[in-house]
């Protein structure tokens, strides 16, 4: 078994650093997941609508008049 | 210390600074609930009975038609309106109150707005309410965002005659959610949107004037007319529906009348086609001449409200425009176009 602290002359102090770099990564990476897990739930929304028109502004009639003799 | 410390301790930094950089509140939010969700116990921490807190409302069309904040209405429908909040609770996912939350939105000018809390108060011009058996609106708890915190979704199905946010007297609307949880702890949050001004117009579909002789004023049935140009006389009334949420007039235009089967001269001239914006029963000749296409003349006056029916379906708002008719040396069919344009008509 390779003693990885012998092998790269490590000691207590850069195992303690190891650590807090491993913590931070864990917490970098876990907030990326949660803004994910958002994303997918505002996209549900979006599948959900429908689109109507908003309503009519200018409307053309026809007119007629016959003309009896 | 060896020669591999410094790198860490740059390493330590650099990662520090880039958490400092994100906001680093919902880090560590979001850190708690994955502790929760993989169902490791790595502490044990006691927190008090806390109120739940109602964050992040939203108040909103869906489609977002208008942009952020502004509401945009379907002419003569409805449309679903979205009022969306997260709710946290510190203590935790097991104190939320899944079955119970209420939602109200209503217009700041509603002086009773405090009432509108309740099913009875709906009120399509200016209160909504949910849960509301009636018309099928309701709260619904969506996804759980961390081990703390809820989405909660709101829907209304709002009228084309809610109020319009009014510019002048800062008339806006207001969403506002209740929740509570299990400690029976309340809580609540707001936010304000603005509803836009809907013009949405319908008219009959046709303006047949009927059988008439060269030189009549009126139309087919039009008691009293002859050939006279002033003779009072009924008018020929063309129905014209206000669907938005603005007192309207209307801008008017036409075409001469003609056609293969027009005889004679061949045509009407636009001219001879006369209506009156603010009165009836008057003779042709104290009416107003309808105008060609390209110069558009504005009907004011007319003041069609928009309706105002406060619960159900809104009741047409309707007004009949009156029309005559002068008939020159012309036979056979005749016909042309007349083109209604809502305009505001506050």
């Amino acid at each position: 078994m390779v003693d990885i602290s012998k092998k790269f002359k490590l000691d207590n102090y850069d195992f303690f650093l190891i650590l807090i770099v491993i913590i931070l990564l864990f917490v970098i990476v876990s907030s990326t997941f949660v803004s994910e897990e958002s994303n997918v739930i505002t996209e549900n929304i979006v599948k959900e609508i429908t689109e109507t028109p908003t309503g009519i502004t200018g409307m053309i009639v026809k007119t007629s008049v016959r003309v009896v003799p | 210390m060896s020669k591999y410390t410094p790198l860490l301790v740059v390493i330590v930094v650099i990662l520090v600074l880039f958490l400092l950089y994100q906001n680093f509140e919902s880090v560590i939010t979001s850190v708690t609930g994955l502790w929760s969700a993989w169902n490791w116990s790595w502490s044990n921490v006691s927190v008090g009975a806390a109120a739940p807190v109602v964050e992040d409302v939203l108040l909103e069309d869906a489609p977002n038609d208008g942009g952020s904040n502004v509401i945009v209405l379907y002419g003569g429908s409805n449309k679903t309106v979205w009022c969306n909040a997260t709710v946290v609770d510190d203590n935790g996912g097991a104190n939320f109150n899944t079955s119970w939350a209420n939602a109200s939105i209503f217009d700041t000018d509603y002086t009773n707005y405090q009432s509108c809390n309740q099913e009875s108060e709906w009120d399509n011009n200016m209160c909504y309410f949910v849960p509301n058996e009636t018309y099928n609106a309701n709260c619904t708890w969506g996804a759980r965002k961390n081990d703390t915190a809820h989405y909660l979704n709101c829907t209304f199905e709002m009228r084309y005659n809610a109020n319009y946010t009014n510019e002048t007297s800062n008339l806006n609307w207001i969403c506002t959610i209740n929740v509570t949880d299990a400690d029976n702890y309340n809580g609540s949050g707001t936010n304000t949107s603005n509803v836009s001004q809907l013009l949405a117009v319908a008219v009959d579909s046709v303006l047949e004037f009927g059988n008439m002789n060269v030189g009549d004023y009126g139309c087919q049935g039009c008691t009293g007319c002859d050939q006279n140009p002033d003779t009072v006389c009924e008018d020929l009334n063309h129905t014209v529906w206000n669907y938005g949420n603005i007192q309207m007039d209307l801008a008017l235009n036409g075409t001469d009348m003609s056609g293969s089967n027009c005889g004679g001269a061949g045509y009407i001239d636009v001219q001879e086609l006369h209506y009156n914006c603010t009165s009836y029963t008057n003779s042709w000749s104290k009416m107003s001449p309808l105008t060609e296409t390209s110069t558009s003349v504005n009907c004011t006056g007319f003041d069609l409200y928009k309706s105002t029916t406060p619960q159900g379906p809104p009741a047409d708002s309707t007004k009949k425009l009156p029309w005559k008719l002068h008939v020159p040396s012309v036979s056979g069919y005749c016909e042309g176009n007349i083109t209604f344009n809502a305009i505001d008509g506050r």
